[in-house]
């Protein structure tokens, strides 16, 4: 993630002037330009990004007068994004218990965005990554994406899922061995193969 | 993880890397969610809270007592022919005032309780019907004089009945030319009952609770009952008495009228 966007959002603190009063009134486009990358990396593209993002950001507001500066603001956004995905997936698979939705609507090809600069192979290979990580369970992707994919300390990820070291070492231990299964299986990841 | 695994990892990153979003798709996330925030969410409006409110209080009375309401609507359109007849309405109170005046005030209680027989007040109707008490227990309906029956029948729908305004010493003189001056009103099933204890006609009362004893209404059954009880129990007809109020208690009256009859049964017991 580029995490120099963080940085300038934490840089945006004028001095004697308390974080979240300068991120509500002054920056709330980069408040929620912060939360929209953090969601779109542990949620991945999908239709219901923008209702994450809304919901994040509704209680990132409300959230943002208890925040105390112990941690990096993109650990507490982070946490608040978290939450709220695993709140999201929670009401889903409870949602699903009762109602099916229409195969049409699921059916939708999610499109990632396109650029020249992207190389389409490697959109190929994101597209089946994220399949592959949506066969994790919650609490492992996230842990996975945020420690591996994201590049943050196991502290971090300790303080953003709310969970113990010991546990998110143990959730990484797991998420490693199912994702390098599903790898094996899919010949874009063969290491052998030329990019 | 093997090295085979490490580099598909490695692999992985830079997909996930590329992936990413850009400037342009984040920005359009955040117009997005800027617009959806500004909206305003329809709040929910006092008037609907007060109404849930007022739903939830009448569904609980109705709930809890399922007469209330009626004896409510009841109370409120007798109340319109008892503020018409303000007056005659104190009748009994000021009965009651000039009873506990012992010296000369057979000849007031005379003319009182024909005065209250005149026009029974719709207020002291509606009491009546809301906690039926024609005779207390103590035997002040048991006189042995035709004087002391008139004073003892005052007193009984003074404090047996016990109106609302019961308290207000009212001279027994200006009730009396007041309730000359009311306007006559239409006298219901319970006003027949008071009428007839005002006038010391236990067995015209006892008359007019049998029939409202045969109401199809449970809780005007239960309450003429109860009536009916207390006043054999003065008049020493025990046996029946106690009858009534074991089968009061027996078909589950319930509430005050429950309680009453027990403690009838009491002095059965004894």
């Amino acid at each position: 993630m580029d995490q120099s966007f963080v940085h300038s959002a934490l840089e945006l603190t004028a001095p004697g002037q308390p974080l979240e009063e300068t991120l509500a009134r002054e920056s709330p486009d980069e408040l929620l330009a912060l939360l929209y990358r953090q969601m779109r990396a542990l949620a991945g593209p999908r239709q219901d990004l923008d209702d994450l993002v809304q919901a994040a950001a509704e209680r990132a507001i409300k959230a943002l007068e208890r925040f105390e500066g112990r941690s990096s603001l993109s650990t507490f956004t982070y946490g608040i994004v978290y939450r709220t995905l695993i709140d999201q997936q929670r009401w889903y698979r409870r949602f699903q218990r009762r109602f099916s939705l229409d195969p049409r609507e699921e059916a939708e090809e999610l499109a990632f965005p396109r650029s020249s600069e992207t190389d389409l192979r490697e959109l190929t290979r994101a597209r089946r990554l994220y399949a592959a990580l949506d066969q994790l369970p919650n609490e492992k992707r996230a842990a996975l994406i945020l420690h591996d994919l994201e590049g943050l300390d196991v502290k971090d990820v300790a303080a953003i899922s709310g969970a113990n070291e010991l546990t998110v070492r143990s959730r990484l231990r797991d998420a490693h061995k199912k994702l390098a299964e599903l790898l094996r299986q899919d010949p874009l990841f063969d290491p052998e193969v030329p990019a | 993880m093997n090295a085979a695994d490490l580099a598909r990892l490695e692999l992985a990153k830079r997909a996930f890397q590329a992936a990413q979003p850009g400037a342009a798709e984040v920005q359009s996330g955040v117009r997005r969610a800027r617009l959806a925030l500004d909206r305003a969410k329809p709040r929910r409006r006092w008037f609907s809270k007060g109404l849930v409110f007022v739903v939830l209080a009448v569904g609980s009375l109705a709930y809890a007592k399922p007469q209330a309401l009626g004896e409510l609507v009841e109370k409120v359109r007798t109340r319109e022919p008892a503020d018409a007849g303000k007056h005659p309405g104190r009748a009994p109170a000021a009965a009651t005032a000039r009873v506990e005046n012992e010296a000369g005030a057979k000849t007031i209680a005379k003319a009182e309780a024909a005065a209250a027989a005149e026009a029974p007040a719709a207020a002291f109707v509606a009491e009546a019907q809301r906690e039926p008490r024609p005779a207390p227990a103590s035997g002040n309906v048991e006189a042995r004089s035709p004087n002391e029956a008139t004073v003892a029948a005052a007193r009984a729908a003074g404090t047996g009945l016990r109106p609302a305004h019961a308290e207000s010493k009212t001279s027994a003189v200006s009730s009396s030319k007041a309730l000359a001056s009311a306007p006559r009103i239409v006298v219901s099933d319970w006003g027949r009952v008071g009428q007839a204890m005002a006038r010391g006609d236990d067995n015209g009362a006892l008359a007019a609770l049998d029939g409202l004893a045969a109401s199809d209404d449970p809780r005007t059954r239960d309450k003429a009952d109860l009536g009916r009880a207390q006043l054999l129990m003065a008049h020493g007809n025990q046996d029946e008495a106690c009858a009534v109020a074991r089968s009061l208690t027996h078909r589950r009256a319930g509430g005050r009228i429950e309680r009453q009859a027990q403690l009838l049964l009491k002095s059965c017991s004894r």
